[in-house]
């Protein structure tokens, strides 16, 4: 199940070079979900996927994201990435930082298609959702 | 015609040199520069982005503001040279960048396109792609 992880990373290397164009990772009816932070909510298929992400990069500015760790579950098809955020509120000027610095991001794979994305804003709350450790 | 039209995209883009950040993002800044790019959009101007997979229209001198700053949203400096301009020797004309993008003490090097379509000597649309590749395949000139 390794090619999910490459695939996984592949989607992280697009986003490093601020590609957000890409949808050959995500499947046509993918959900993705929001786990506490500021604006908690579920968005579906790539349309929604799209506003979301739009959303996402328009609400922080010079926003980073650093994957600090990939972890694969069930088999490989959840793949978990620890990882922690820079950047600051386009308007609330709040820095990334004080939202927690410890976030995880779950992607759900099948057939090579991410189904469901999951974004959790406390990486404790994601290992403890798959019943992991630290 | 192919030459004029490659004569008004240049004028609509900045200086290589030029932090777009900067450009875009600061009110006072903007309000000087739209006021210069105004001129060369259509009145029905739109310029075009996708983001996992879906297009959106961004409508007018503001909506191209608007484009930029989602485009940029990642970075706190960018700069895209033009590395090469293509005109399809009618009414589009492909420009494709080589970027330098920065983020605190990182800096990203990534090339991208936009297809430009020319109409009453104005610029009417613009489709950006991250991949050169896509914005020639789009236009029919497929390397």
């Amino acid at each position: 199940m390794s090619e999910n992880l490459d695939l996984v990373r592949s989607i992280y290397a697009a986003w490093e070079r601020g590609d957000f164009s890409r949808a050959d990772w995500a499947h046509p009816e993918i959900e993705i979900v929001t786990v506490g932070g500021p604006e908690p909510g579920t968005w579906k298929g790539l349309a929604g996927a799209a506003d979301f992400t739009r959303n996402f990069l328009r609400a922080w500015s010079d926003i980073h994201l650093v994957a600090d760790e990939y972890r694969e579950v069930d088999g490989g098809q959840v793949v978990v990435v620890l990882l922690h955020y820079s950047g600051s509120g386009t308007t609330s000027g709040l820095d990334l930082t004080e939202v927690g610095s410890a976030h995880a991001n779950v992607f759900h794979i099948r057939d090579g298609r991410v189904t469901k994305y999951i974004v959790y804003w406390e990486h404790e709350r994601a290992l403890a959702d798959l019943g992991l450790e630290e | 015609m192919s030459q004029e039209n490659v004569d008004i995209v240049e004028a609509v883009l900045p200086n290589g040199d030029v932090d777009l950040v900067s450009l875009i993002r600061d009110d006072g800044v903007w309000a000087v520069a739209s006021e210069a790019v105004a001129p060369f959009l259509h009145s029905d101007f739109e310029i075009v982005g996708t983001v996992i997979g879906t297009e959106r229209a961004y409508l007018g001198v503001e909506g191209f503001r608007e484009f930029m700053l989602d485009w940029l949203a990642p970075w706190d400096a960018f700069r895209s040279k033009v590395e090469r301009t293509i005109d399809d020797g009618g009414e589009r004309v492909v420009t494709i960048f080589r970027q330098s993008a920065h983020r605190g003490s990182s800096e990203v090097q990534a090339t991208a396109a936009w297809v430009w379509t020319i109409e009453d000597g104005m610029v009417a649309r613009v489709v950006g792609y991250a991949d050169p590749a896509a914005a020639l395949k789009a236009v029919g000139l497929e390397e």
